[in-house]
């Protein structure tokens, strides 16, 4: 969502499909902004190394996985440059903690979402994820009090703090 | 502005220190057992096995007491460290009963913690840090008052205005604000967070690439 969001300031027509299938060849591709291959290459290596129950191969595997980080680390800080390099690696930190929080106690989706995310859950098969079942009225839109108006409203009313 | 790389790095070692210090319902030497256990996690053949069948319930096999935690305790701990994305509802209500929604949620916010802590490690292509040593100390064991049932597994803040992200661990304040600090710093960014056009090494589009990434590779719906 904030992905679309953003895209749509920023004038970029992101390939959404191929930034969430890991499984795609990154080597040249086009994402659609700048530096997504280095970005996208550079990510899954790291929540691979970070995350070894993922890998298949075992010990073999696992070294072919640190291999392939150190290689894509390289890469990147020649895209992006070394701030460039910290902000994805801190990105990959904190969603690697935000998936968990989100798992972990259950929590469902906010209404905002379900009304704005539709068509790309739809798109993408999200809603037959496990963590789906956490959200009792999926495909039902529900009734919310001021409909997010604007890209400012729609992250605030997704995200961020709306006290702060 | 403030210097990102350094605001970064205090929020890892405030965090760290963090979890060396008694917290909401675990002692430090609890909390740092939480951190070994995600670590071991990682080479653990219960949870290999778990990640590779169809379903983690299809692997009876059950981990032992840690040397501080119970059985239960350190069943979350891997749960939450290696499979994230297929945690349901009647597992997370076993747990509870055995171990409280405080403590499981205090569980699941540490390791939430030491895995952002120890990813970023990775990614930077640093050596893992060595855990501090455990603070004496009893935990606060304080139950906010305006928790309640909002529909997720756990008590969260009833506070309407939050959406349900930056609620998760409300009912653990003390590991609910080391969590939060590590979240703003490497992420959000305060007030920032709500510019799609932010002035940052990285543009909006290309961390909310990565974050998409991310969360597609570790299977969250949310």
């Amino acid at each position: 969502m904030l992905l679309r969001e953003s895209s749509r300031i920023l004038g970029q027509d992101v390939d959404v499909d191929a930034v969430v299938d890991g499984g795609r060849p990154v080597v040249d591709a086009d994402y659609g902004f700048p530096a997504g291959a280095e970005l996208l290459a550079f990510a899954s290596a790291a929540n691979r190394v970070a995350n070894p129950a993922m890998v298949s191969g075992g010990d073999d595997g696992q070294v072919d996985a640190v291999a392939r980080l150190d290689d894509t680390r390289d890469k990147l800080l020649a895209a992006v440059g070394p701030d460039g390099l910290l902000e994805a690696a801190a990105t990959v930190a904190a969603f690697n903690g935000l998936v968990r929080v989100a798992d972990g106690t259950g929590i469902a989706l906010d209404d905002a979402m379900i009304v704005v995310s539709s068509d790309i859950r739809s798109h993408l098969g999200l809603d037959t994820m496990a963590g789906a079942a956490n959200t009792r009225h999926l495909g039902v839109i529900p009734a919310i009090d001021v409909a997010p108006e604007g890209s400012v409203g729609r992250v605030r009313s997704l995200f961020a703090d709306r006290s702060a | 502005m403030r210097d990102v790389r350094t605001w970064i790095e205090e929020a890892r070692r405030e965090a760290t220190e963090a979890v060396a210090r008694p917290g909401d319902w675990l002692t430090a030497v609890e909390r740092l057992d939480v951190w070994q256990e995600s670590r071991r996690a990682d080479d653990d053949p219960i949870d290999r096995a778990r990640r590779a069948a169809v379903s983690p319930a299809a692997v009876s096999d059950r981990h032992p007491d840690s040397e501080h935690l119970s059985a239960a305790a350190v069943d979350v701990v891997h749960r939450v460290a290696t499979d994230p994305g297929r945690l349901i509802r009647a597992w997370a209500d076993e747990r509870i009963a055995e171990l409280g929604a405080e403590t499981y949620t205090e569980l699941v916010g540490l390791t939430a913690i030491v895995r952002c802590l120890d990813t970023f490690t990775v990614a930077v292509g640093h050596e893992p840090d060595e855990p501090p040593r455990a603070v004496p100390g009893e935990p606060a064991r304080h139950r906010p008052d305006d928790v309640g049932d909002v529909g997720a597994w756990v008590p969260q803040s009833i506070d309407k205005t939050m959406a349900n992200v930056s609620r998760t661990l409300s009912l653990v304040p003390e590991t609910n604000q080391a969590w939060r600090a590590l979240v703003n710093s490497h992420y959000s960014r305060g007030e920032e967070f709500l510019d799609l056009n932010w002035d940052r090494a990285l543009t909006r589009v290309q961390v909310e690439a990565v974050a998409a990434r991310t969360t597609a590779e570790l299977d969250c719906f949310y």
